[in-house]
């Protein structure tokens, strides 16, 4: 019994005396004081003794350097890791700490660093999309190439430390943690997959560090407001509103929308009822089709019945069963004619297409991403490097990556430091031109969102014209390649925002 | 007075317990070290969480032979419950908690009486068909749960700090693991260990299989439910994806590298993959970079291979039995041959 007693003694002494060294803090100075360094010293552990708080280091290598501009006695450290024994530097009192490093966005990052570092994020390995993460990272190597191959950025290279988010929230804080703090990356940027997005952009709030997305598309990334968040990616809604926005701009009033009854199907109709009653159309009739139907006849003939006929056809369906419908539409005369506008599913770029609906010309079809007619030099540069690794044309996730990286680069050239502020910022005054088209931010802290709603939130530092397309055919055989951007405006290559059938651009 | 016979404190009891000080009392001050870097914090904040997957896991599957692939999608439950109670009825999140512990717990309850009267296979089969659509599922009704975008809960309370996470998360660790070995060591640990040794032989001496077989999945299931919601409330968001095959086989592969039949073993094996995992995304070798990216789960799959054919105990148990258990083994055999000799 002795001996068990006194295990537990032991044990229990052990708890004792250790867990409250681990949990209690060690007493932090009410008033700043100047301090000489001896041997051995290093920041976090006098920040750990004097503040309290081993994080707190940053905070006497801002003081120090602050009264440093005042009176050179003090020392000028540019790289917290290293101090020399004999400086002068000043220790602020834990208010001071405090105040500091509860500032938003003051970060002084890698003054004394070689290379300018950059952060890449995204998914590498299930349960993530690989095949995006591989393409990001693949197109960020080459934006990092180029421009340190025209001379890197304020005189030093630039690195890119790409960090493998696996597609799970809790690993993307954690690597962007890692970046941020431990390879000290001066931006983050990348990223494909909406959740780890809303995760990782917690990280770089709590630290100030810039965080331009490339590749999420939920509304609640720009929605969240922050000053740190920047997006070249469309928003969700962005994407489900551009059909019924070139609509309404091209005069639609009577609407006819077909839908396929899965969840897809539903939740667009839904989407477009809604957006169709926001831009003043009304919509006449909603159908809802199985999947695998071969014959239309039904929902086309009352379709055909109706007098007068309908504006426009919205198609929600998918797939094969999207072919037959179209075609028939078309052969029956019912869509695209010159009354009625008849639009396609996204699958309209496959081959298949004219193989099951020759009579296809006229359809107008959705496209997120460049087609090769809109490809400028930088676009053409990036699609061969991009075709000679992976055979194949860039998708728009490779391309918004490589821009990314330029933007960031631009910025930090034009910003003459990687602070933090300075750089937001420099970002926010972006105007350049790369593989996407013109970058711009509507919405920054220079011309705030209107406190009235009519802009959605999700303006926020987000480029206002990711490339969410509409194409429209008007030659018969056409490869889409060949077929005409009608909208939105900034990418029309006719000239026109509709091809009214039977007419040539 | 009534005399006692206290039992002497074998010298391999009192090992066990210096080491469970030792082990604890290094993890109650790993923040001392650790609170320098946000990151590492994270990571072992993190590792913690598969701990309690996996060593529920062991003692689901290893102690009581019920093999079952639904514990991340009762993890994934849990988290959802409470998310979706927050966010709709604006409950707190212990309220959700509570609520996600439950739901776990009567999700496995049914999962148990359906299928638990039927042998080893239909349990593994019917636990992956529910994960899958259980899964699909929160895809496909996305207007209710956020589909891919992800399902965003509300911190535990306003400012919590990653210390408080660290301590919050291994408190729970610590409370589950001395659930389950008080569980597994007690008179409800001896049947269901018969159980899984031979179903028919147990019955027939009386116990009644149905029903511990249901009671400690219900058990299990109440642990992961409850690990995963208090874990995704520190995340901020739950997706789909955390929910997917290939997360629950991670969490298994943890568990058989640590050694199946010990929580411990399990717990330290889930610990150490998940750091491992994370150390080796790259590492700096005199100068030269390495990149793992996906290869270290492929050499963690290989790992398994390994495990699997040449240490079917695992890799850590037989170093804890060494330490540990070899010790009073001998004990046992001196013990009983000592009385065998005063007998004669």
């Amino acid at each position: 019994m002795s001996r068990k007693l006194m295990s537990v003694f032991l044990v229990m002494m052990m708890l004792a005396v250790l867990v409250p060294t681990a949990l209690a803090a060690p007493p932090a100075q009410e008033e700043g004081q100047d301090y000489i360094v001896v041997a051995d010293d290093w920041l976090s552990k006098l920040a750990d003794k004097y503040l309290g708080n081993p994080y707190a280091y940053p905070a006497i290598t801002h003081y120090t350097n602050q009264k440093h501009a005042e009176d050179d006695s003090y020392a000028k450290i540019t790289d917290s890791n290293l101090i020399e024994v004999g400086w002068k530097i000043y220790i602020p009192s834990a208010a001071e700490a405090k105040a500091y490093l509860e500032a938003p966005t003051v970060k002084t990052v890698a003054t004394g660093e070689d290379t300018i570092k950059i952060g890449g994020v995204g998914p590498l390995s299930a349960p993530g999309s690989v095949v995006g993460g591989i393409a990001m990272k693949f197109a960020m190597e080459l934006a990092v190439k180029d421009i340190n191959e025209a001379g890197g950025v304020l005189g030093k290279p630039v690195e890119l430390i790409f960090a493998d988010t696996e597609g799970l929230p809790e690993r993307g804080a954690a690597v962007v943690e890692r970046l941020i703090t431990e390879n000290k990356v001066v931006a983050i940027t990348g990223e494909y997959h909406s959740a780890v997005g809303l995760v990782e952009l917690e990280v770089c709030h709590k630290y100030g560090i810039p965080c331009l997305f490339s590749e999420t598309w939920s509304d609640k990334i720009t929605a969240s407001g922050y000053p740190e968040v920047f997006r070249i990616a469309p928003a969700s809604s962005m994407n489900a509103r551009a059909t019924a926005e070139w609509f309404a701009a091209v005069g639609v009033k009577h609407l006819v929308i077909i839908a396929e009854n899965t969840d897809y199907g539903i939740g667009q109709a839904e989407k477009d009822q809604k957006f169709a009653a926001e831009l003043g159309m009304t919509v006449d009739e909603t159908f809802f089709v199985e999947l695998g139907t071969e014959d239309f006849l039904p929902v086309l003939s009352r379709i055909q019945a109706m007098d007068p006929p309908p504006d426009a056809i919205r198609v929600a369906v998918t797939g094969e069963t999207s072919y037959n419908l179209e075609q028939q539409m078309a052969e029956l005369g019912i869509a695209p004619t010159e009354k009625t506008i008849g639009t396609a599913n996204q699958v309209a770029i496959q081959p298949e297409f004219w193989e099951s609906v020759p009579n296809g010309t006229y359809f107008v079809f959705p496209l997120v991403g460049l087609p090769p007619s809109l490809y400028n030099d930088i676009t053409n540069h990036v699609a061969e490097a991009y075709k000679a690794q992976f055979d194949t044309d860039p998708p728009s996730y490779a391309l918004e990556a490589y821009d990314s990286v330029r933007i960031l680069a631009d910025a930090i050239e034009r910003a003459g430091t990687t602070e933090s502020k300075a750089l937001i910022d420099a970002l926010e005054d972006t105007d350049i031109v790369l593989a996407q088209g013109r970058y711009w931010f509507k919405y920054t802290s220079k011309n705030p969102l209107p406190t009235d709603g009519s802009v959605p939130a999700y303006m926020w530092h987000q480029w206002p014209d990711p490339a969410v397309l509409l194409l429209q055919y008007f030659e018969p055989n056409q490869d889409w390649k060949e077929a005409a951007v009608i909208w939105p405006e900034v990418y029309q290559t006719h000239g026109t925002s509709y091809i009214v059938p039977g007419t040539k651009p | 007075m009534k005399h006692r016979i206290d039992s002497p404190l074998t010298s391999s009891r009192y090992y066990r317990w210096v080491a469970a000080g030792v082990l604890i009392a290094s993890l109650l001050l790993a923040p001392i070290y650790l609170n320098r870097s946000p990151y590492q914090m994270e990571v072992v904040t993190g590792a913690f969480f598969y701990a309690i997957l996996a060593s529920s896991w062991a003692l689901l599957a290893g102690v009581a032979g019920q093999f079952s692939f639904a514990h991340m999608a009762l993890t994934g439950l849990g988290a959802y419950t409470t998310g979706l109670l927050g966010r709709d009825l604006g409950t707190s999140p212990l309220t959700g908690i509570i609520a996600g512990t439950l739901l776990a717990g009567l999700v496995g309850l049914i999962i148990g009486l359906l299928c638990l009267r039927l042998r080893a296979a239909y349990l593994a089969l019917f636990t992956i068909a529910f994960s899958e659509i259980f899964r699909i599922a929160l895809l496909t009704e996305f207007q209710y749960t956020e589909g891919s975008n992800g399902l965003q809960l509300a911190p535990l309370y306003e400012g919590i700090t990653p210390l408080a996470e660290y301590y919050i998360t291994l408190g729970l660790l610590l409370g589950t693991m001395a659930l389950m070995y008080w569980l597994a060591s007690s008179r409800f640990g001896l049947f269901v260990r018969a159980m899984r040794e031979d179903e028919e032989a147990a019955a027939a001496m009386g116990v009644n299989v149905v029903r511990y077989k249901v009671l400690i999945f219900v058990i299990t299931s109440m642990i992961v439910g409850l690990a995963g919601s208090v874990f995704y409330h520190q995340v901020g968001i739950i997706t789909p994806n955390t929910m997917e095959i290939l997360q629950m086989s991670l969490v298994i592969a943890m568990a058989v590298i640590g050694g199946m039949e010990s929580l411990l073993g399990a717990a330290i094996g889930a610990f150490l993959s998940r750091v491992s995992l994370e150390l080796l995304r790259e590492i700096n070798i005199m100068g030269v970079h390495i990149e793992f990216g996906a290869w270290r789960y492929a050499a963690f799959g290989l790992l398994l291979m390994f495990t699997l054919r040449f240490a079917q105990n695992g890799l850590l148990y037989p170093i804890i039995d060494w330490l540990f258990l070899r010790r009073a083994r001998q004990e046992a055999v001196a013990k009983r041959k000592q009385a065998a000799e005063v007998e004669s």
